[in-house]
């Protein structure tokens, strides 16, 4: 039973959920500057040009193997974009695709990178949330509900990610584990599709920004603030509550 | 960890030259930079390494300190002009600099600035100003960010300060303003004292931010809504016993998890686990709903079978007969039932070497049907007499020809459709969220009730039941009114070729004529009835 066919056994959760691109702050000003998410090369995928989104979650911590404090990326953003752009994926990874030597070992022997990777079709996030997460909500906060016997023993690579994201260990360390990458081929127009800016207050109302913004007329900016936080952690708990925010506001999690 | 540092200088996260600024240290124990890490009385409470930084540093003079004195704070109002101090120090030189010109033009760093030094009145006006502002690029993301970056969190810190249950909702708060309303969503239902508490909160907040939300006239409306309902987390839907042998892999495939439960019993099976008593302990502690699955046509044994059960179960027959008719003697309904009971026709399932997986599948549908039809406002299926049919179809429009198999099924079962209920199949995204599509859909089903379930959509859609449509019905006579549904029907199939009715019958059964109505010639049709197992249109 390969994990496509698990997925098309079970029924899209109702609603999709945003797609999420974090970038640093020096990246934030480029990206609103050119007014489009562009693909870059990918070696692991034979130098084709790809652009990496996350489903639903602003997934930012540092990868496992780098302590909390050891790179200080003091002002992450998260550009928070239409659902609509699910249509366009050409690729669904139910993890960070570029983490999957870290998740190798929890996944199990003889499973390749191939075996978890899914056509573009736009309901298979939404399959997946509903096949281990039951809802939107308990897949934002990382509590999946569909355990590693609950699949039959057929479902090799669904066994192998349902034991991987209910592993504690991992989740502390690099909350991409359990979050679902979407691929694209095709650079992305802001001023369509993104919705919501979550960064800096001194960044949001910076000259520039507000230029790039007014080309962007559904985005809702969504300040945080950044005194008092000397933590990577900290700054992805930011994050995660704006977007969240955002996401409950449009009735993501209804 | 070391206990003492030097200040070396301030990095900039934004390389803007505005904004707070991180100060910098470095220690002879270290190699690489170090960060304050602040206590929450605001004294440095340790020195963390960072091997990368990912921002300018503008250095300051060499500057000791120590864990446990006051933290270091810094802002830039340009690259040249930093104010650096140490805690109260710092917030009244920063006071005293809040009008600079430097934040003249930065509203939503102001606000930052106004929330760091808990100026409330201030921090209102920059937000009215940052408002003004965000209305330039569109009233939509303007009010979005009004409600979301300052009415939302006033609210959760209002609420968190009340404490008790309004204290625990307060962290998933969201607040949204409509008009002359404002919509609270909550994580947790909200009713009662604990609503009358959070709405006077709400219109408190409202009336402090009353230079950024216009009061209205009549007062504020405050309305709750309830979001997420989290599911259970573990446990089954839905419980079925296999009062007898329907196949070694069937309760295999029952057990199966396709994004929803179903827990498998069996009647005859030793052991306490998966017998009849665990079942009937399962159903009063999970509250799941309770099938019984029983083969063949003989009554003593569905009666048996639901005897031993707790009440309320649901017994699904699965019958030898292709065809249910009304008028024939029957012996599975012969007796009255003391809960539903839900007939299957047989589909050449039995006999015929098919597998577990359809009457596994079959089973689910049933299931699935139930559960929807008790938690919408549905007829509940929970007495009388029932028969449920599935088709697939083939051709160029498998979802159509299907459907007419399950017309053509009505029809020669006699069966009234009052009450139907349609599942339909193959769901996907877009037609899970709309009514199920297509001409013949709405030609021949128009009064049935579809039933949109995920865990209907999940069954149908496996790939194994292969199932496009399935339909689940009371077992109940036809009556003129069906007859005359029926004339319509036969009309609206029509028109799709643009044939179009040429007056109407007297009665349901009398001819009806039609006329085509063709770019060039007018055709003439004649339709009657013709019997089937009873009388109707065809």
């Amino acid at each position: 039973l390969r994990l496509i066919d698990y997925l098309m056994a079970t029924a899209p959760t109702p609603k999709p959920l945003n797609l999420v691109h974090c970038a640093t702050v020096g990246q934030g000003f480029d990206i609103l500057d050119r007014g489009q998410l562009r693909p870059e090369e990918r070696s692991e995928y034979d130098g084709m040009d790809l652009l990496f989104l996350f489903y639903g979650r602003p997934a930012y911590k540092p990868a496992a193997g780098v302590g909390a404090s050891g790179i200080l990326d003091v002002a992450p953003i998260a550009l928070v974009l239409d659902p609509v752009l699910l249509q366009a994926a050409v690729r669904v990874v139910p993890f960070d695709s570029g983490g999957f030597a870290r998740y190798e070992a929890l996944l199990g022997p003889g499973l390749a990178r191939t075996d978890f990777e899914l056509s573009g079709d736009p309901s298979l996030p939404l399959r997946l949330v509903r096949a281990f997460y039951q809802t939107n909500r308990q897949y934002f906060d990382q509590e999946p509900v569909t355990r590693e016997k609950d699949i039959p023993l057929s479902g090799r690579a669904a066994r192998a990610y349902a034991r991987l994201i209910a592993d504690p260990a991992i989740r502390d360390m690099d909350d991409r584990a359990g979050t679902i990458e979407l691929q694209f081929s095709a650079a992305i127009p802001l001023a369509s599709a993104l919705q919501a800016i979550v960064a800096p207050a001194s960044m949001l109302d910076d000259p520039e920004v507000i230029e790039a913004l007014a080309r962007c007329p559904d985005a809702v900016p969504l300040p945080y603030k950044t005194y008092g936080r000397f933590e990577p952690l900290s700054f992805a708990n930011t994050l995660y509550e704006r977007v969240d925010t955002f996401l409950e506001s449009r009735g993501g999690f209804a | 960890m070391t206990d003492a540092a030097d200040l070396i200088g301030y990095a900039d996260p934004l390389r803007k030259g505005i904004g707070f600024l991180i100060p910098v240290f470095d220690s002879r124990d270290h190699n690489a930079l170090l960060v304050q890490r602040l206590a929450a009385d605001g004294r440095i409470a340790a020195f963390e390494p960072v091997e990368a930084l990912d921002a300018p540093i503008t250095y300051a003079v060499r500057q000791a300190t120590r864990v446990g004195e006051e933290a270091i704070w810094a802002f830039a109002f340009a690259a040249s002009d930093i104010l650096a101090e140490r805690g109260m120090r710092f917030r009244e030189a920063l006071h005293a600099r809040i009008d600079d010109q430097a934040l003249a033009d930065r509203p939503l760093l102001s606000i930052e600035v106004a929330e760091f030094l808990d100026l409330a009145e201030r921090r209102i006006a920059f937000a009215k100003t940052a408002y003004e502002r965000l209305l330039t690029l569109g009233t939509a993301s303007a009010d979005s960010w009004r409600d979301l970056s300052i009415l939302t969190p006033d609210l959760r810190y209002a609420a968190s300060r009340a404490g008790g249950e309004i204290g625990a909702l307060a962290a998933r708060l969201v607040a949204r303003i409509d008009g002359n309303a404002v919509t609270i969503w909550t994580a947790d239902p909200v009713r009662g004292a604990v609503a009358t508490s959070l709405a006077a909160i709400a219109r408190r907040e409202l009336d402090t931010l009353s230079d950024l939300y216009i009061p209205p006239r009549s007062g504020w409306t405050v309305r709750f809504s309830h979001r997420d309902p989290r599911p259970r987390a573990a446990g089954p839907d839905a419980l079925v016993l296999l009062a007898e042998d329907l196949g070694r892999d069937v309760g295999h495939y029952l057990a199966e998890d396709f994004g929803w439960r179903v827990g498998v019993y069996f009647m005859g099976r030793p052991g306490p686990m998966r017998d009849l008593s665990a079942f009937n302990e399962a159903l009063g502690d999970t509250g799941a709903a309770g099938f019984v699955v029983v083969r063949g046509e003989g009554e003593r044994r569905v009666a048996d079978a639901l005897r031993e059960t707790a009440p309320g179960v649901v017994a699904i027959q699965f019958g030898t007969k292709p065809r249910y008719r009304l008028h024939d003697r029957d012996e599975a309904f012969d007796m009255s039932p003391p809960s539903a009971r839900i007939y299957v026709p047989a589909t050449g399932l039995f006999g015929s070497g098919s597998s577990g997986q359809n009457i596994a599948a079959t089973v689910r549908q049933i299931a699935a049907a139930t559960l929807a039809a008790r938690e919408e406002s549905g007829p509940r299926i929970d007495r009388g007499k029932w028969v449920y049919f599935r088709a697939n179809g083939s051709g160029p429009e498998p979802d159509s020809d299907a459907l007419a198999v399950l017309y053509d099924r009505l029809l020669a079962n006699d069966l009234s459709v009052e009450h139907l209920l349609f599942l339909p199949g193959k769901t996907r995204p877009s037609r899970a969220a709309e009514r199920y599509p297509g001409w013949a859909y709405e030609a021949l089903f128009a009064s049935a009730t579809p039933l949109r379930d995920r865990r209907i959509a999940v069954i149908m859609d496996t790939g194994r039941s292969k199932t496009d449509a399935g339909m689940l019905l009371p077992v109940l006579p036809k009556s003129e009114r069906d007859w005359e549904e029926h004339r319509r029907a036969v009309e609206r199939v029509l028109s799709f070729p643009r044939w179009h009715a040429k007056g109407r019958p007297a009665r349901a059964h009398d001819e009806m004529p039609f006329d085509i109505d063709g770019p060039s010639r007018i055709r003439h049709l004649l339709a009657r009835p013709e019997p089937v197992h009873g009388s109707g249109w065809t």
